[in-house]
């Protein structure tokens, strides 16, 4: 527990002004996740869920109080900064997927390695690529589009895009939501998995029940603060 | 780059019908442009070849005046100005035989004058024409453009008229009677002098414009003699009795019966009205002048611009106080033409740019509205704002090169199909403006590449005011995008 936590917020803040009227969706919240957690913060609709998320991931900027990623305060950075941030060190699993459809499942799985300088070379490019096609069991898949796979095989991709650049953290916003509850379950095992096997640190903004049993961490929130924190050891096994 | 072209043809394949739109615009923009400017390219090398070869030559020699002096008279906003005489005509003619580049040259004066029958009263009249007062052997070697219908044609030294046979028939149409070779045709100037000439010949221009229409040769005597061109050496003229007496007559008197009002050289430059040319005056030679102009061809057409950058500078060491210019100048307003044609068309062409520019951008804010969460996706997954702009570049590049090219070959076909059948030029207008009877125009490399330049660039334009709104696109959209 010497190690610095993967993500630190402290008192955070964020207040939206919709016209005149000042919204808080997240009043002081403070919390940090260790690296390889694979934590749920869960809480109803309105509750700041969605906010946190998009705090953690950079994707949005806190009123007040400080959001660390890996060390790092990320308020005050360009966005050039942020936007490099983001492709190093985080995944994003979507609740819509948001596949680009023009692309077929190897190439959106390939897309998050072409953006930056310093891109692996092609080969291991190539060979990372296949594994994560395989651990998301879409082999036969691989030169299909969006638009020609079910919905449980469109989360796998996204899934598997999330992991492409080895991020620190993947931040999962409801991600079985447009999912049946089969399907659901085999991807919050397939989750679970990547987590035991890479160690990377899984944050799930989610109503789901299944992923918060399972989840190692977890935060409840209320009118956007924290209501409770439940730390579980030892709960890296599937779902109960 | 691979990946962002890739992008931009599977986008520009997924939406189809974005895709024809901007495609029809930008391909139907470039086909106007290319049958357009092919034309008006076309339309001005012919015309050129025309006037060249028909009567300016390339170069031109004049004296210097205020305005632009041409063939036809002296082009001046507002005011009236005579055509200057060429100044050491002989220093010039010695200057142009030096010269190894010069191929043949060729003297000329101009007037414009009024026909009419011989014995009729010279009030009222008919047709209008240039007469280009010429020296037959020497202009017949450079300009090879009229074909004797009858007639022997002008001899050096003789007088005499040669008219076409458009100019025969406004003739007999205005004044009721016809000509024929051997006639006398009565030339009357604006400064009511007359002379009487004899029609030498009947001919047909091969190259028909609104210039050539107005275009008749004499010999150069009798135009110096209606326009009131002398030398200083000229002898008195030497009248008979009946004439003597006029001098001395009353005007009210010389306004009764039938009294013929002729011209004469009196040697002092401008001459006086009432008088009689003098015999001695008419069989003078034609080539010692004084003349105009001299019309000049080159060996090599091409150094047609540096021969008279060089003419020019000779002529000001040598304090000549003469010009020389292209044939552009020569011709005056009847080579304005396309010029004129080309600032409308370029005007239209401004135009349609305009419109394509506004239908391809409100067509590419439609498409980035559509594709507000796959940008914020991509944003989102670490894409800084300099890919997203880059890609929506290469889709505008993609789409403006393809249907470019495409306007390019539908425009080069039909050209094609222009320069086969010929596009036929009736009456003087057209004919001036095509620079003869018949138009086949042709594609130049500069129109193909000057096209998809523009093509390109107002793509470029057109996508400015899309990307800007592209690049505001917050990556937290993708997080609140709906199912797909």
């Amino acid at each position: 527990m010497g190690s610095t936590p993967i993500v630190e917020l402290a008192d955070v803040r964020k207040v939206y002004l919709l016209g005149r009227t000042e919204v808080p969706a997240v009043r002081g919240v403070t919390f940090s996740i260790e690296k390889g957690d694979f934590i749920s913060i869960a809480g109803p609709s309105g509750s700041g869920k969605t906010t946190i998320l998009n705090l953690i991931g950079c994707v949005d900027t806190p009123t007040a109080g400080t959001v660390r990623i890996d060390g790092v305060e990320t308020s005050g950075l360009g966005d050039r900064q942020i936007t490099s941030i983001r492709h190093r060190m985080i995944g994003f699993i979507f609740q819509s997927f948001n596949l680009i459809p023009v692309l077929n499942v190897y190439e959106n799985i390939e897309f998050p390695l072409l953006l930056d300088g310093g891109r692996p070379a092609r080969g291991e490019r190539r060979g990372w690529i296949e594994t994560l096609i395989e651990e998301v069991g879409l082999a036969q898949w691989r030169r299909h589009r969006p638009g020609e796979l079910s919905g449980g095989q469109r989360q796998r991709v996204a899934i598997a895009r999330a992991l492409a650049t080895r991020p620190r953290i993947v931040l999962a916003d409801e991600p079985t939501a447009n999912l049946d509850s089969a399907t659901g379950q085999s991807i919050i095992e397939l989750m679970k998995k990547i987590n035991r096997e890479m160690e990377t640190t899984f944050i799930f903004s989610t109503h789901d029940a299944n992923i918060v049993r399972i989840a190692d961490h977890v935060i409840r929130l209320h009118d956007g603060a924290v209501e409770s924190e439940e730390r579980r050891e030892g709960s890296h096994d599937g779902a109960r | 780059m691979t990946v962002l072209v890739r992008l931009a043809l599977r986008n520009l394949l997924e939406h189809k019908g974005k895709t024809l739109i901007v495609g029809l615009i930008i391909a139907f923009g470039v086909t106007i442009l290319i049958v357009g400017s092919s034309f008006l390219d076309s339309a001005s090398r012919s015309l050129s070849r025309a006037f060249i070869e028909s009567f300016t030559g390339q170069v031109i020699i004049t004296g210097k005046a205020r305005g632009n002096v041409t063939l036809f008279g002296v082009a001046e906003m507002g005011a009236v100005e005579a055509t200057p005489l060429l100044p050491d005509f002989e220093k010039l003619t010695a200057y142009l035989r030096g010269r190894s580049d010069v191929k043949c040259f060729t003297p000329q004066v101009s007037a414009a004058e009024q026909l009419n029958k011989a014995g009729e009263d010279a009030i009222g009249g008919g047709p209008f024409v240039y007469l280009f007062g010429i020296e037959p052997a020497s202009y017949s070697s450079m300009f090879d453009n009229i074909t004797l219908a009858s007639g022997p044609g002008l001899a050096p030294g003789q007088e005499g008229i040669l008219l076409s046979t458009r100019q025969v028939e406004e003739f007999r149409k205005e004044l009721g009677s016809d000509l024929r070779v051997g006639d006398k045709v009565l030339i009357q100037s604006f400064g009511n002098a007359i002379r009487e000439v004899t029609l030498r010949g009947i001919f047909i221009f091969k190259e028909r414009t609104a210039a050539t229409d107005l275009i008749a040769y004499v010999d150069p005597q009798t135009l110096r003699a209606l326009a009131g061109i002398a030398r200083a050496s000229d002898a008195p003229p030497q009248l008979d009795a009946a004439e003597a007496g006029l001098l001395s007559t009353e005007e009210s008197t010389l306004f009764q019966g039938n009294a013929t009002m002729v011209q004469v050289s009196s040697g002092t430059g401008r001459l006086p009205t009432f008088t009689k040319t003098t015999p001695a005056v008419e069989q003078q030679g034609d080539t010692a002048g004084p003349w105009q102009f001299i019309l000049v061809n080159l060996k090599d057409p091409g150094e047609a611009a540096s021969f008279i950058v060089q003419t020019n500078q000779w002529m000001a060491d040598q304090g000549i106080n003469a010009r020389a210019t292209d044939w552009r100048a020569a011709a005056g307003p009847f080579a304005m033409m396309p010029d004129l044609l080309r600032v409308v068309f370029v005007l239209a062409i401004l135009i349609i740019a305009i419109v394509a520019a506004i239908i391809i951008m409100n067509t590419l804010m439609v498409s980035i509205s559509e594709r507000t969460a796959e940008i914020g996706t991509m944003r989102a997954l670490g894409a800084q704002k300099s890919l997203v702009w880059r890609m929506l570049l290469a889709e505008t590049l993609v789409i403006s090169i393809l249907f470019g090219a495409a306007g390019m070959a539908l425009g080069s076909a039909l050209v094609g199909v222009l320069n086969l059948a010929g596009i036929p030029a009736s009456g003087p207008l057209l004919q001036t403006i095509a620079g003869g009877s018949m138009l086949r125009p042709t594609v130049a490399l500069s129109s193909l590449g000057s096209s998809i330049l523009l093509v390109i660039l107002i793509a470029i334009i057109a996508h400015i005011y899309p990307v800007r709104a592209a690049l505001k696109i917050q990556p937290v959209v993708a997080i609140q995008a709906r199912s797909e």
